[in-house]
This record gives C-alpha cells, structure tokens and sequence, in this order.
C-alpha cells in the first residue's frame, strides 16, 4: 500500500514534467502543444473557473480566454514545479474579471439538471455539478474543484486563493460533508 | 461514502462536462488576438522563401521597385544550417553575405548573443560560430561532430559551399588542436521535414539527420532522437552503420567522453561472471535508451545468452538478462528468463502468476492486453512485465516470491509526448530501495507512517487505507500520510529530511 502511494507521487511529478513539456514548447511558438496541454488540463480548469461564475457559457467562454493566455505567457513561466498552479492562477483572474463584469447584471442560478451538456454526462454527474453550484458556496466549490480535480495540496490551494491554510482546510471539510449530506437527501432511501 | 469517494465522483462528473478542444484556438487570428510574444522564429524560414517561391512576377515588380542591384544583394540564395547542439541556420545572399542569422534552439541563442553577423561574409561569420563554440565548450575533444547543412537549388554551387565549409572548420579545428568530425548534407526545402523539425524544435538539417537515423533503426524514435547532440548522433550513425543520404561525412565521432566499448564489454562479463574465451558472438553496440547514452552487450556462453546494458558514462550496469536458449523446460513462450528458479531465496511463483497480479491491479482482462514483455529479474527476484491495452502501456515489477506489486508505470499515448524527460527510473523506486541509498537526509516512508500513527496514538493495526506520499513543495521534501480509524480520517506533512510534523488534520467523518 506505501509503495504503491509512493509510486503515484512519481505520476504526479511525471504529469508536472509533462505538464511543463508542453508550456515549453507554447514558449518556443508551438503551438500544436496546445491541445494536448488542453486535453491533460481542461477538466481542472472547467471545474474550478465554473465553480466562480458558477455558468455554463461564461465558463467555457472564460477557458477559451485562459488557454489563449497559457498561449502567449507561456515565456513568463519559470518551471518550478507548479505548472497547474500556474495555469489555475491565469484561469482565476479571469473568471474574476468576468465576474465583476457580470455582477452588473444579475442572473439566476443555472439549473444544472436541465442544462444541455455533452452525452458523456451521466444521471449521476449531473447531480454531482448541481449539487456542487448549488450547495456550496463560492469558496466551498472553489477549494473542492482545486483538490478533486485540479489535483492541487491544501497549501498549494491556500496560497492561489490567498487564503490561510487552517481557512481552506476548514472549508474542504465543511464542503464535503455538505455534499455526502445533500448525496444522502437526494438517494432514494 | 468517503471523501475520496465524493471526490472521484466530482472529478468523473467534471472531466465528463468539460468542453472539448475548440479547434479554432489554433487559427491564426485568435492566437494573434491574445497575443504578446513576438512572431516565433521558425516563420522567419516561410516570410523569406515565399517571394522567391512565388515567382518571377513579384521578383520583377521588386526590381523595378527597389533598383535590381538592392534585389539581388537581398535575395537568399542559400540557406546554411550549422548544427552542434547549439543549432544556427544563416540566409545568404549569392555573394555569400550573411542576410540573417536564426537561433533554432536556446544553446544558440547564447552563441548569437551579442553577435551580428548582418552583412558579413559566410566564412568571417562560421569562423565566428565556431569559435564561440570552441570557446563555450561546445565542441570539445570530447564532443567533436559538427553538422553543416546547405540549401541550394543548384547541385554545383550547394557541393562547393559544403566543401568550403568543412575545410573552413577543419582548419579552424586544427588550429585547436581538435580532429573534428564534420558531416555535411544537401538539404531541400522539404515541408513534411520542416514541419517535424519546428515541432520539436531542431533545424531542418538535424531533422533530416536524425530521420534517416531513425528509419534505419526503427527502435528509435523521431523525438527521442531529437533532443541528442550532433555528437550522440554521430556516433549512433557510425555504430549502427547508418547510411546517410546526400552526405559526406569527415572524420570521426569523438566516443572520449564515454567508457568505450572495450571497457563495456569487459563490465558486462564481470557482471555476468564469465569469461571472454568462454563466450561467443559477442556484439557490442552503442545505443540511446531511457534518456541516456548505453552500451548494449551481448554474448553467449554456455547455451545462455546474455543481454547486459551499461551506461556508456558511469559503467553501471542498467540491465541484465540471461536467457537459457537450450531449455525448454519451463514449457514457456517467447524470450523469458526463468534459469533461476531454484536458486536463490526460495521459489519463484512464475511468469503466469506474475502476468495475473499485473492484470488484477490494472483491472484489464487478459483478453484486451498485448503482451510486450514479460522478465525474470533474477537480481532484484523480481518479473518485469509490461503490456498494452488500448493504447495505454502498464509496466510493472512484481515481487517474485510473493506476488506483490512493487513498482507500476501506466502511459497512456497521446499526439506528441515527452521523450521520457523523467529518465531516471531510480526515482519512482519504493521507497525501500529508494531511502536507502539515493538521498542521504530523508527518513524513510516507514518512520513518515510510525510518526503520524504515534502522534495519532493509533495502533499501526487498526489504520485503514493508510497512503504515504512523498511529496516535493518549493524544494522541500514532505511525506503525506493518510489512514482511517473507523469513521476518522487522518492527514499528516511529515518534513522527510527532520521528520517534524508540519501540519495535521483529524476529521471526524458522520
């Protein structure tokens, strides 16, 4: 079981490296690298810029603008390791922007169980996306995405969301049991 | 359901819902709309041969615009690639007067740096590059293979450039003292070429070097290959006897900086503990494996053949196999090794055995799997096996003895990989092996876990799911360790080099 543990953790340095492969090439103007950076990244990125604008369109309109960004900053980036950290960063000021532009304008929550998605998505993820919009708040979804799917530690989240880390821990453990309270309600008993 | 749980289930639901690529990110007009960095270099070879590629019209209306003499002391009449690792291609004019100097990869931009080479002539300009070169240690007696290119459509002119280049070098070499070894090609404008050469960052002349290299030895691969130095691929080429097309090749690839092949085949015996006249077909070739420079030895002896891998720098030995080619015994298919099955420390449990753990961990049947290998590794009393499933490769190690899974590797292949740029094998090694000898301040997995469970005050008996991680942040080196104790789930950072607890947290899960 430790080994095993140990191994992963050389995946996830793998995946890093790989991760900053490609940033590399973007830097040198290859930009073919794009869409396998994209393939290895997309669903870390959807779900935490989703999880601030908490809107379909406004977040795959976001992703594009971020991807563009990774594009032409790839120069600015120093490999330390934190590649996704990096990437996270770009996405969160965007979707920031957008969401002080949009607060002008107020709209209602989306209902994820009704919106259209690709045919990929199951009974069950539609109640997972529903369930993290709705019942968690901003923070709460924000630090869940960053540790389910972007795969970043409580520390690295921390210090993305300028947060401080007892906050952030607090937060994971409110939000989750939050979810496995609303999973339970929503189960046929 | 546990947190881990709730977790895969966002993950799933999340990846499922992400939009996929949208194509036209890549057209041209987005990329510019987002853009600040300055046009990438590799369009310059494209902006400067479209209006000689498109024909005597413009090249009229320039004349008849700018005066013909400007014209023509513009126009690219050759295009001269100079590669060492640093890789340098020059547009010249046909009185041979540099137009312009491209650094391809970043070891060139430091050559160029502060050098401008406008308007000089081709050999004041090469005597500069190869000078530089000499001086940034470069070319060396140790790494003495220089690669000249020229584009030029006529044959006559292309072959008195190449010649005058390479006495030029070699006259610049003499003078160091250095027998260099100067391969010089024909290159056309080959789109196909130009395409692999941008998208892993090489000249046009070491794509087409590293090509032929690559189809006359198809174990190899084209990106791979690439990231080697004019000297590595020299030195593969003459090895593997590879033919070069529309190329002269002078001198010798310098093998100085690596034990030779002599010593290799001397360490290879050692290891396997046999000696030279009891062998036969010795064959020793130099090869490119796993991100370093190797010899592969092999020979037999006594109706077993051995497969020894040595590391061309440092003499360890990477790999090694026995195969008893006159036993069929063991009723097994392909090349396996099973000779040592009642030596050592007690039974071995067996290829099938060993194929079944493989399979059960990764939860593939047997049925979709191509299987790839499958070793005895009679030093560590470990298998090797690997396999393919779909286009996903798994390798693993697995204890001989006991079934255990000590080591897996999944790769799932997509567009464009890396060429393994975590080449160390040593570094995703349980941490067993790992603790022991590589990092000499770490404590070991083990103490991470005894320190959290002591902490915890939890018997080592009653965790659950307990996961140790070492981790890397900013530099410093952690252990993660996680268990469960009934409803309770434990996180610890453990600092591996003191073994002081940074953080932890308890959560009561209800």
């Amino acid at each position: 079981m430790i080994l095993i543990g140990l191994t992963s953790t050389a995946k996830n340095t793998q995946q890093n490296d790989q991760l900053e492969w490609y940033l590399n090439r973007l830097a040198a103007g290859e930009k073919d690298a794009l869409q396998p950076l994209y393939a290895d990244t997309k669903a870390a990125v959807y779900g935490f810029v989703l999880s601030i604008l908490k809107h379909r369109s406004d977040a795959e309109d976001v992703m594009q603008e971020t991807y563009l960004q990774i594009y032409s900053g790839a120069g600015r980036y120093r490999p330390q390791g934190k590649p996704m950290a990096w990437i996270i960063t770009i996405a969160r000021n965007l979707a920031m922007m957008r969401l002080r532009e949009k607060n002008r304008t107020h709209e209602p929550l989306e209902d994820w169980t009704a919106v259209s998605l690709s045919p990929e998505v199951t009974t069950e993820d539609r109640l997972m996306l529903s369930l993290a919009m709705q019942a968690l708040t901003s923070d709460e979804s924000q630090i869940v995405m960053l540790h389910a799917v972007s795969g970043l530690k409580h520390r690295e989240i921390a210090s993305v969301l300028e947060l401080p880390l007892p906050t952030v821990l607090s937060k994971y453990h409110r939000a989750l049991k939050k979810l496995k309270l609303r999973l339970a309600e929503e189960e046929p008993q | 359901m546990n947190n881990r749980e709730l977790e895969n289930k966002l993950r799933t639901a999340v990846s499922h819902a992400a939009p996929e690529f949208p194509k036209h990110l890549l057209s041209a007009g987005d990329i510019q709309k987002g853009t600040v960095m300055e046009m990438p270099t590799k369009m310059n070879r494209k902006k400067i041969w479209i209006p000689i590629a498109s024909a005597a019209a413009v090249l009229l209306m320039i004349g008849s615009f700018f005066g013909y003499s400007t014209y023509s002391y513009n126009k690219v009449d050759s295009v001269i690639g100079l590669d060492v690792n640093p890789s340098i291609e020059l547009n010249i004019n046909r009185k041979e007067k540099v137009l312009n100097a491209r650094a391809v990869n970043d070891d060139a931009k430091k050559i160029l740096d502060g050098m401008d080479l406008k308007g000089t002539d081709l050999n004041v300009a090469m005597n500069a590059l190869v000078g530089s070169m000499l001086k940034n240690g470069y070319i060396d007696e140790l790494a003495n293979s220089i690669l000249i290119s020229v584009e030029n459509n006529d044959t006559a002119k292309s072959a008195a450039l190449q010649k005058q280049l390479t006495d030029e070098i070699e006259k610049l070499l003499g003078e160091k003292q250095i027998d260099g070894a100067v391969i010089c090609q024909d290159v056309e404008d080959d789109d196909k070429l130009q395409k692999l050469a941008d998208a892993n960052g090489i000249s046009l002349g070491k794509a087409k070097l590293v090509s032929q290299l690559v189809s006359q030895n198809p174990q190899m691969k084209f990106e791979d290959a690439a990231k080697l130095s004019i000297n590595q691929l020299n030195l593969l080429a003459e090895q593997k006897g590879t033919q070069l097309k529309d190329a002269t090749t002078v001198g010798q690839a310098s093998d100085k900086a690596y034990i030779g092949t002599e010593k290799a085949l001397q360490l290879a015996l050692e290891r396997a503990g046999v000696k030279a006249a009891d062998t036969s077909a010795q064959k020793v070739e130099m090869d490119w494996d796993d991100g370093r420079m190797v010899y592969e030895v092999e020979f037999y002896s006594q109706g077993v053949e051995y497969d020894v891998e040595i590391d061309a720098l440092e003499g360890t030995a990477l790999k090694f196999e026995k195969d008893r080619k006159d036993d069929n015994a063991s009723g097994s298919t392909g090349n396996t090794s099973q000779g040592s099955q009642n030596s050592g420390s007690g039974s071995v449990i067996g290829e099938q055995k060993a194929k079944d753990a493989a399979l059960k961990h990764a939860g593939v049947p047997a049925s979709s799997v191509t299987w790839r290998k499958v070793d005895y590794d009679r030093d560590d009393n470990e298998y090797e096996v690997e396999f393919t499933a779909g286009n996903t490769e798994y390798e693993y190690k697995i204890n001989a003895r006991t079934g255990a899974v000590l080591q897996y590797e999944k790769e799932t292949k997509a567009s464009g990989r890396p060429a393994s740029s975590a080449p160390q094998s040593d570094s995703s090694r349980p941490a067993a092996t790992a603790s022991s000898g590589a990092s000499a301040k770490r404590i070991s997995a083990d103490e991470a876990k005894q320190i959290a469970l002591s902490h915890a005050g939890v018997a080592a008996g009653n965790a659950r799911k307990l996961r140790v991680e070492l981790d890397r942040d900013d530099g410093v080196e952690l252990y993660e360790v996680e268990f469960d104790v009934g409803n309770t789930e434990y996180s610890y950072e453990i600092k591996a080099d003191n073994g002081n607890i940074l953080s932890y947290d308890i959560d009561q899960d209800d």
